[in-house]
Protein backbone atom coordinates (compact mmCIF):
# COMPACT_ATOMS: atom_id res chain seq x y z
CA UNK A 1 0.00 0.00 0.00
CA UNK A 2 1.21 3.72 -1.23
CA UNK A 3 1.34 6.10 1.36
CA UNK A 4 -0.62 7.94 -0.78
CA UNK A 5 -3.72 4.89 -0.76
CA UNK A 6 -3.19 5.30 3.14
CA UNK A 7 -4.01 8.84 2.83
CA UNK A 8 -6.73 8.08 0.84
CA UNK A 9 -7.74 5.60 3.35
CA UNK A 10 -7.60 8.01 6.16
CA UNK A 11 -8.99 11.00 4.86
CA UNK A 12 -12.18 8.37 3.38
CA UNK A 13 -12.59 7.39 7.25
CA UNK A 14 -12.20 10.53 8.80
CA UNK A 15 -15.03 12.04 6.61
CA UNK A 16 -17.17 9.34 6.22
CA UNK A 17 -17.08 8.76 10.19
CA UNK A 18 -18.90 12.11 10.23
CA UNK A 19 -21.35 11.18 7.78
CA UNK A 20 -22.63 8.00 9.59
CA UNK A 21 -22.62 9.93 13.04
CA UNK A 22 -24.99 11.90 11.26
CA UNK A 23 -27.27 9.42 9.50
CA UNK A 24 -26.96 7.53 12.62
CA UNK A 25 -27.84 9.82 15.46
CA UNK A 26 -31.31 10.23 13.27
CA UNK A 27 -31.67 6.10 12.93
CA UNK A 28 -31.03 6.05 16.65
CA UNK A 29 -33.63 8.50 17.70
CA UNK A 30 -36.20 7.05 15.33
CA UNK A 31 -34.98 3.83 16.99
CA UNK A 32 -35.81 4.79 20.40
CA UNK A 33 -38.65 6.74 20.40
CA UNK A 34 -40.73 5.06 17.92
CA UNK A 35 -39.98 1.25 17.50
CA UNK A 36 -36.15 -0.48 16.00
CA UNK A 37 -38.54 -1.96 13.14
CA UNK A 38 -39.39 0.97 11.52
CA UNK A 39 -35.77 2.71 11.67
CA UNK A 40 -34.56 -0.73 10.29
CA UNK A 41 -36.68 -0.80 7.45
CA UNK A 42 -36.34 2.59 6.70
CA UNK A 43 -32.32 2.21 6.80
CA UNK A 44 -32.36 -1.21 5.08
CA UNK A 45 -34.85 0.57 2.31
CA UNK A 46 -32.15 3.07 1.82
CA UNK A 47 -29.54 1.09 1.73
CA UNK A 48 -30.96 -0.83 -0.99
CA UNK A 49 -31.62 2.67 -2.96
CA UNK A 50 -28.17 3.69 -2.74
CA UNK A 51 -26.93 0.02 -4.03
CA UNK A 52 -29.22 0.26 -6.70
CA UNK A 53 -27.97 3.91 -7.75
CA UNK A 54 -24.52 2.95 -7.15
CA UNK A 55 -25.07 -0.44 -9.41
CA UNK A 56 -26.69 1.91 -12.05
CA UNK A 57 -24.13 4.98 -12.14
CA UNK A 58 -21.09 3.89 -10.94
CA UNK A 59 -18.25 6.13 -10.52
CA UNK A 60 -20.27 8.69 -12.58
CA UNK A 61 -22.93 8.95 -9.34
CA UNK A 62 -21.32 12.42 -8.82
CA UNK A 63 -22.33 13.65 -12.39
CA UNK A 64 -26.53 12.32 -12.14
CA UNK A 65 -27.24 12.76 -8.57
CA UNK A 66 -28.02 16.74 -7.86
CA UNK A 67 -26.60 16.60 -3.90
CA UNK A 68 -28.00 20.13 -3.51
CA UNK A 69 -31.32 19.40 -4.30
CA UNK A 70 -31.45 16.36 -2.70
CA UNK A 71 -30.28 18.16 0.50
CA UNK A 72 -32.42 20.92 0.35
CA UNK A 73 -36.11 18.59 -0.34
CA UNK A 74 -34.33 16.36 2.66
CA UNK A 75 -33.49 19.39 5.19
CA UNK A 76 -37.30 20.85 4.25
CA UNK A 77 -38.55 18.05 5.68
CA UNK A 78 -36.31 17.27 8.20
CA UNK A 79 -37.26 20.92 9.92
CA UNK A 80 -40.74 20.39 9.54
CA UNK A 81 -40.94 16.91 11.45
CA UNK A 82 -38.36 18.36 14.09
CA UNK A 83 -40.63 21.57 14.26
CA UNK A 84 -44.06 19.18 14.71
CA UNK A 85 -42.28 17.29 17.69
CA UNK A 86 -40.54 19.65 19.03
CA UNK A 87 -43.86 21.75 19.01
CA UNK A 88 -45.45 19.04 21.10
CA UNK A 89 -42.85 18.14 23.67
CA UNK A 90 -42.81 22.29 24.64
CA UNK A 91 -46.63 21.92 25.12
CA UNK A 92 -46.13 19.20 27.38
CA UNK A 93 -43.03 20.46 29.25
CA UNK A 94 -45.10 23.69 29.79
CA UNK A 95 -48.27 22.03 31.04
CA UNK A 96 -50.35 23.03 27.69
CA UNK A 97 -50.67 19.74 26.69
CA UNK A 98 -51.14 16.16 28.77
CA UNK A 99 -48.73 13.72 29.05
CA UNK A 100 -51.08 10.91 28.94
CA UNK A 101 -52.36 11.15 25.94
CA UNK A 102 -53.24 8.34 22.59
CA UNK A 103 -49.65 7.23 22.32
CA UNK A 104 -49.37 7.01 25.89
CA UNK A 105 -52.47 4.74 26.49
CA UNK A 106 -50.90 2.37 23.49
CA UNK A 107 -47.81 1.94 25.37
CA UNK A 108 -49.35 0.83 28.89
CA UNK A 109 -51.26 -1.52 26.51
CA UNK A 110 -48.40 -2.58 24.71
CA UNK A 111 -46.59 -3.10 28.33
CA UNK A 112 -50.03 -4.72 29.65
CA UNK A 113 -49.78 -7.38 26.88
CA UNK A 114 -45.81 -7.75 27.30
CA UNK A 115 -46.67 -8.58 31.21
CA UNK A 116 -49.06 -11.10 30.28
CA UNK A 117 -46.93 -13.03 27.86
CA UNK A 118 -48.73 -12.46 24.99
CA UNK A 119 -46.46 -11.49 21.02
CA UNK A 120 -46.78 -8.18 20.03
CA UNK A 121 -45.95 -7.34 16.83
CA UNK A 122 -43.91 -4.01 16.06
CA UNK A 123 -46.50 -1.72 13.43
CA UNK A 124 -44.61 -0.36 11.05
CA UNK A 125 -44.36 3.67 11.53
CA UNK A 126 -44.17 5.15 8.39
CA UNK A 127 -42.73 8.38 10.11
CA UNK A 128 -40.23 6.08 11.32
CA UNK A 129 -39.54 4.74 8.32
CA UNK A 130 -39.50 7.69 5.96
CA UNK A 131 -37.40 10.01 8.30
CA UNK A 132 -34.72 6.94 9.15
CA UNK A 133 -34.73 6.26 4.98
CA UNK A 134 -34.18 10.00 3.73
CA UNK A 135 -31.28 10.33 6.61
CA UNK A 136 -29.25 7.42 5.52
CA UNK A 137 -29.68 7.85 1.91
CA UNK A 138 -28.35 11.37 1.87
CA UNK A 139 -25.66 10.55 4.23
CA UNK A 140 -25.33 6.90 2.30
CA UNK A 141 -25.18 9.36 -0.58
CA UNK A 142 -22.48 11.44 0.61
CA UNK A 143 -20.69 8.95 1.72
CA UNK A 144 -20.06 7.78 -1.94
CA UNK A 145 -19.25 10.84 -3.14
CA UNK A 146 -16.50 11.23 -0.57
CA UNK A 147 -15.17 7.82 -1.87
CA UNK A 148 -15.95 8.50 -5.50
CA UNK A 149 -14.06 11.82 -4.96
CA UNK A 150 -10.99 10.76 -2.69
CA UNK A 151 -10.24 7.92 -4.65
CA UNK A 152 -10.54 9.28 -8.51
CA UNK A 153 -9.02 11.99 -7.28
CA UNK A 154 -5.81 10.46 -5.71
CA UNK A 155 -5.87 8.15 -9.14
CA UNK A 156 -5.57 11.57 -11.50
CA UNK A 157 -2.91 12.96 -8.80
CA UNK A 158 -0.83 10.32 -9.78
CA UNK A 159 -1.57 10.40 -13.17
CA UNK A 160 -4.21 7.95 -13.82
CA UNK A 161 -2.21 4.62 -12.14
CA UNK A 162 -3.83 2.64 -9.69
CA UNK A 163 -7.31 2.44 -8.40
CA UNK A 164 -7.73 4.24 -4.78
CA UNK A 165 -11.40 3.86 -4.66
CA UNK A 166 -10.99 0.38 -3.38
CA UNK A 167 -8.95 2.17 -0.39
CA UNK A 168 -11.80 4.85 0.09
CA UNK A 169 -14.13 2.39 -0.05
CA UNK A 170 -12.44 0.21 2.90
CA UNK A 171 -11.41 3.43 5.01
CA UNK A 172 -15.56 4.58 4.79
CA UNK A 173 -16.61 0.76 5.95
CA UNK A 174 -14.32 0.78 8.68
CA UNK A 175 -15.81 4.06 10.09
CA UNK A 176 -19.18 2.56 8.97
CA UNK A 177 -18.83 -0.41 11.37
CA UNK A 178 -17.36 2.23 14.29
CA UNK A 179 -19.93 4.19 14.19
CA UNK A 180 -22.61 1.48 13.99
CA UNK A 181 -20.52 -0.85 16.87
CA UNK A 182 -20.48 2.89 18.68
CA UNK A 183 -24.58 3.65 18.79
CA UNK A 184 -24.93 -0.11 19.90
CA UNK A 185 -23.42 0.59 22.96
CA UNK A 186 -25.51 4.05 23.98
CA UNK A 187 -28.70 2.51 22.87
CA UNK A 188 -29.74 1.11 26.02
CA UNK A 189 -28.48 3.99 28.18
CA UNK A 190 -31.00 6.07 25.69
CA UNK A 191 -33.39 4.02 26.27
CA UNK A 192 -33.64 4.78 29.91
CA UNK A 193 -34.27 8.46 29.31
CA UNK A 194 -37.76 9.34 29.92
CA UNK A 195 -40.01 9.49 26.79
CA UNK A 196 -41.07 12.95 26.71
CA UNK A 197 -37.11 14.55 26.94
CA UNK A 198 -36.24 12.04 24.47
CA UNK A 199 -38.77 13.42 21.91
CA UNK A 200 -38.03 17.15 23.09
CA UNK A 201 -34.30 16.04 21.98
CA UNK A 202 -35.32 14.77 19.15
CA UNK A 203 -37.12 17.48 17.49
CA UNK A 204 -34.04 19.73 18.24
CA UNK A 205 -31.49 17.28 16.71
CA UNK A 206 -34.24 16.96 13.41
CA UNK A 207 -34.56 20.60 13.44
CA UNK A 208 -31.00 21.20 13.44
CA UNK A 209 -30.04 18.68 11.28
CA UNK A 210 -32.57 19.76 8.91
CA UNK A 211 -31.63 23.65 9.29
CA UNK A 212 -27.99 22.66 8.34
CA UNK A 213 -29.07 20.29 5.45
CA UNK A 214 -31.44 22.77 3.92
CA UNK A 215 -29.37 25.30 4.51
CA UNK A 216 -26.44 23.23 2.25
CA UNK A 217 -28.86 22.85 -0.01
CA UNK A 218 -29.85 26.53 -0.49
CA UNK A 219 -25.94 27.27 -0.82
CA UNK A 220 -25.11 28.48 2.38
CA UNK A 221 -21.77 27.76 3.94
CA UNK A 222 -21.64 27.56 7.08
CA UNK A 223 -18.52 28.11 9.76
CA UNK A 224 -16.67 25.45 10.38
CA UNK A 225 -18.26 22.94 8.35
CA UNK A 226 -20.69 20.17 9.98
CA UNK A 227 -18.68 21.01 13.44
CA UNK A 228 -21.71 23.65 12.90
CA UNK A 229 -24.32 21.13 13.47
CA UNK A 230 -23.07 21.07 17.61
CA UNK A 231 -24.17 25.22 17.08
CA UNK A 232 -27.30 24.56 16.09
CA UNK A 233 -28.20 22.14 18.36
CA UNK A 234 -26.94 23.93 21.28
CA UNK A 235 -28.81 27.35 20.06
CA UNK A 236 -32.29 25.28 19.33
CA UNK A 237 -31.79 23.96 23.05
CA UNK A 238 -31.82 26.99 24.18
CA UNK A 239 -34.51 28.65 22.47
CA UNK A 240 -36.97 25.97 22.93
CA UNK A 241 -36.05 26.07 26.66
CA UNK A 242 -36.83 29.31 26.77
CA UNK A 243 -40.05 28.60 24.73
CA UNK A 244 -40.83 26.14 28.16
CA UNK A 245 -40.20 29.32 30.65
CA UNK A 246 -42.17 31.73 28.76
CA UNK A 247 -45.49 29.21 28.61
CA UNK A 248 -45.02 27.79 31.64
CA UNK A 249 -47.13 30.27 33.70
CA UNK A 250 -50.21 29.45 31.52
CA UNK A 251 -50.32 25.83 31.63
CA UNK A 252 -51.74 23.52 33.93
CA UNK A 253 -49.72 22.01 36.80
CA UNK A 254 -52.06 18.35 36.49
CA UNK A 255 -51.08 18.24 32.82
CA UNK A 256 -47.51 18.67 33.58
CA UNK A 257 -46.35 14.90 35.04
CA UNK A 258 -43.16 14.40 33.22
CA UNK A 259 -39.46 15.65 33.71
CA UNK A 260 -38.66 18.80 31.82
CA UNK A 261 -35.44 19.65 30.22
CA UNK A 262 -35.31 23.02 31.84
CA UNK A 263 -34.54 23.63 35.65
CA UNK A 264 -37.70 24.61 37.68
CA UNK A 265 -37.39 26.60 41.15
CA UNK A 266 -40.12 24.81 42.49
CA UNK A 267 -41.01 21.68 40.71
CA UNK A 268 -44.47 20.45 41.01
CA UNK A 269 -46.07 17.67 43.56
CA UNK A 270 -47.71 16.14 39.93
CA UNK A 271 -43.54 16.59 38.00
CA UNK A 272 -42.06 14.82 41.08
CA UNK A 273 -45.13 11.69 40.72
CA UNK A 274 -44.91 11.08 37.42
CA UNK A 275 -41.81 10.76 37.44
CA UNK A 276 -41.54 7.50 37.22
CA UNK A 277 -45.42 7.29 35.57
CA UNK A 278 -43.94 6.05 31.87
CA UNK B 1 -62.68 13.96 -5.84
CA UNK B 2 -63.45 12.43 -2.00
CA UNK B 3 -60.44 10.44 -2.06
CA UNK B 4 -58.25 12.52 -3.79
CA UNK B 5 -58.78 15.26 -1.20
CA UNK B 6 -58.48 12.55 1.71
CA UNK B 7 -55.25 11.86 0.36
CA UNK B 8 -53.81 14.99 -0.23
CA UNK B 9 -55.32 15.99 3.43
CA UNK B 10 -53.81 12.95 5.16
CA UNK B 11 -50.19 14.04 2.97
CA UNK B 12 -49.92 17.58 3.89
CA UNK B 13 -50.97 16.15 8.09
CA UNK B 14 -48.20 13.37 7.65
CA UNK B 15 -45.58 15.95 6.10
CA UNK B 16 -46.80 19.48 8.08
CA UNK B 17 -49.69 19.34 9.98
CA UNK B 18 -49.72 22.69 10.88
CA UNK B 19 -50.11 25.56 8.27
CA UNK B 20 -48.14 28.29 10.68
CA UNK B 21 -44.89 26.20 10.31
CA UNK B 22 -45.21 25.36 7.01
CA UNK B 23 -45.63 29.23 6.14
CA UNK B 24 -42.69 29.84 7.99
CA UNK B 25 -40.03 27.54 6.35
CA UNK B 26 -41.68 28.14 2.54
CA UNK B 27 -40.36 31.96 4.24
CA UNK B 28 -37.23 30.99 5.34
CA UNK B 29 -36.22 29.34 2.32
CA UNK B 30 -37.65 32.03 -0.46
CA UNK B 31 -35.73 34.53 1.93
CA UNK B 32 -32.49 32.19 2.08
CA UNK B 33 -32.77 31.66 -1.85
CA UNK B 34 -33.33 35.66 -2.55
CA UNK B 35 -30.32 36.71 -0.27
CA UNK B 36 -28.12 33.77 -2.12
CA UNK B 37 -29.21 34.05 -5.61
CA UNK B 38 -30.78 37.31 -6.10
CA UNK B 39 -29.41 40.15 -4.52
CA UNK B 40 -26.07 40.80 -6.06
CA UNK B 41 -25.31 42.69 -3.12
CA UNK B 42 -23.30 42.87 -0.64
CA UNK B 43 -20.04 40.72 -0.76
CA UNK B 44 -21.19 36.28 -1.15
CA UNK B 45 -19.89 36.42 2.63
CA UNK B 46 -21.88 39.14 3.67
CA UNK B 47 -25.33 37.36 1.88
CA UNK B 48 -23.70 33.88 3.18
CA UNK B 49 -24.02 34.90 6.76
CA UNK B 50 -27.55 37.20 6.27
CA UNK B 51 -29.18 33.96 4.49
CA UNK B 52 -28.03 31.77 7.22
CA UNK B 53 -29.25 34.38 10.19
CA UNK B 54 -33.10 34.63 8.17
CA UNK B 55 -33.01 30.91 7.84
CA UNK B 56 -32.49 30.24 11.50
CA UNK B 57 -34.45 32.89 12.77
CA UNK B 58 -37.43 32.24 10.61
CA UNK B 59 -37.75 28.74 12.11
CA UNK B 60 -37.84 30.05 15.40
CA UNK B 61 -40.06 32.70 14.56
CA UNK B 62 -42.47 29.85 13.30
CA UNK B 63 -42.51 27.83 16.18
CA UNK B 64 -42.89 30.73 18.42
CA UNK B 65 -45.75 32.26 16.41
CA UNK B 66 -47.24 28.38 16.14
CA UNK B 67 -47.09 28.11 19.96
CA UNK B 68 -48.01 31.69 20.80
CA UNK B 69 -51.45 30.75 18.73
CA UNK B 70 -52.44 27.80 20.81
CA UNK B 71 -51.72 29.65 24.15
CA UNK B 72 -54.55 32.13 22.42
CA UNK B 73 -56.67 29.48 21.43
CA UNK B 74 -56.98 28.26 25.16
CA UNK B 75 -57.10 31.61 26.72
CA UNK B 76 -60.16 32.19 25.13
Amino acid sequence: MTSAQIAVLVAAFLASAVEFVEAFTIVLVVGVTINWRSAFVGAALAAAALAVLVGIFGTALVLFIPINALRLVVGVLLILFGLKWLKKAIMRFAGLKAFHDEEAIYEEQMADMRARGEVIETKIDTFGVVTSFKSVLLEGLEVAFIVITFGSGTSIAAGGKGNSIGYAAIGAALAGILVIGLGALVRAPLQRIPENTLKFVVGVMLTSFGTFWGGEGLGIHWFGADLFLLILVAFYLVVTGALILWLRPFGSSGARSGKSPMPSSAPSAEAVAGEGAR
Amino acid sequence: MNRIVNAAKATYNFFVGDAILLAAVVVAFLLGTIVLHVLMSPSFGARNVIAAVLLIASVVAGLATTLGRELMSRKK
